[in-house]
């Protein structure tokens, strides 16, 4: 019965889309109304039986055996603890604790090969280069100040430039 | 394993697609009104077979076929009938429309004549032929 009701339901669908298309092509436009209103429902109608026929296979679906359940839940092999080293254990030094003071100990000994390898790349030659590198932009032999015979000089033609008195005296006139 | 599993699965689709794509755009093809002019001088003369069930009391036949005739032109094209509509006998009914209806008009006529525009009345399309 129910495959007389499966089998009317599709046909019904696919005789009405043929239809449907046949009397687009004709220009019927009513039929085609028609005959899709047909298509509708009959999609409509074997959706719904779908969704009846697997609820009604989920209601008839047998219970589980509660003692086949449980063996198979014991024979799960053990889940791995990957953080059980984080767990604080009063009667034991965590692994937290020892990664961290070894990390220290080498990170403090590479520090020690960087900072002897560096001492050695100064040498008396290098030192002797690095200051004929630097004396172009040394400082004057005999520092900044101003020589007695410049400020000797100041009633000179010329001098009343503001710029020039300027420089030689700090202060424009 | 899983891909040999799947792939018949989407040539199906596929061939579904395609098949599907492929009756739309015939579909739309043998939809599509293409006019061309007409010579206002020719006439197509329509001959159908006509039969009702259930009609209304004191309606004819006649009077259900030209009314039909009547609205199919109005929706189909800009032509006139020309006479009455003329009864052959045996439920076949002959008219007369100016200008001929081109080929996509006559296909639009056949269609709106054949379809269940009026209640109670059923039309078959024997010809349509230029006179």
């Amino acid at each position: 019965m129910k495959i007389i009701a499966w089998l009317a339901g599709i046909a019904t669908l696919v005789t009405a889309l043929a239809y449907l298309v046949v009397s687009l092509n004709r220009w019927e436009w009513n039929r085609a109304l028609f005959f899709g209103l047909i298509v509708l429902i009959a999609e409509v109608g074997l959706a719904t039986a779908l969704i009846l026929r697997k609820l009604g296979q989920l209601a008839a679906r047998p219970p589980i055996d509660a003692e086949i359940a449980g063996i198979l839940r014991d024979s799960r092999p053990a889940e791995a603890d990957r953080f059980a080293w984080m767990r604080e254990a009063p009667n034991q030094m965590s692994v937290f604790i020892t990664f961290l003071v070894g990390g220290g100990v080498i990170l403090s000994g590479v520090a020690w090969i960087v900072d002897r390898l560096a001492s050695k790349t100064t040498t008396p030659t290098g030192e002797a280069r690095l200051a004929a590198q630097l004396a172009p932009i040394s400082y004057p032999s005999g520092g900044l100040l101003v020589p007695d015979a410049t400020v000797l000089a100041q009633e000179v033609p010329g001098d009343d430039d503001t710029r020039l008195g300027r420089l030689l005296r700090g202060t424009g006139r | 394993m899983r891909l040999r599993r799947i792939l018949p699965v989407l040539a199906f689709g596929a061939v579904g697609v395609a098949l599907g794509v492929a009756a739309v755009l015939a579909l739309k093809e043998a939809t599509l009104s293409t006019h061309h002019r007409v010579d206002p001088k020719t006439t197509a003369v329509v001959t159908l077979d006509a039969r009702s069930k259930g009609a209304e009391r004191g309606r004819s036949l006649g009077d259900m076929v030209e009314t039909l005739l009547l609205a199919c032109r109005l929706e189909v094209a800009r032509t006139e009938m020309e006479g009455p509509v003329r009864e052959l006998g045996s439920g076949r009914y002959e008219a007369t429309f100016r200008p001929m209806l081109d080929e996509t008009n006559q296909r639009q006529l056949r269609g709106c004549l054949e379809d269940w525009s009026i209640d109670h009345i059923l039309i078959d399309v024997v010809s349509i032929r230029s006179a």
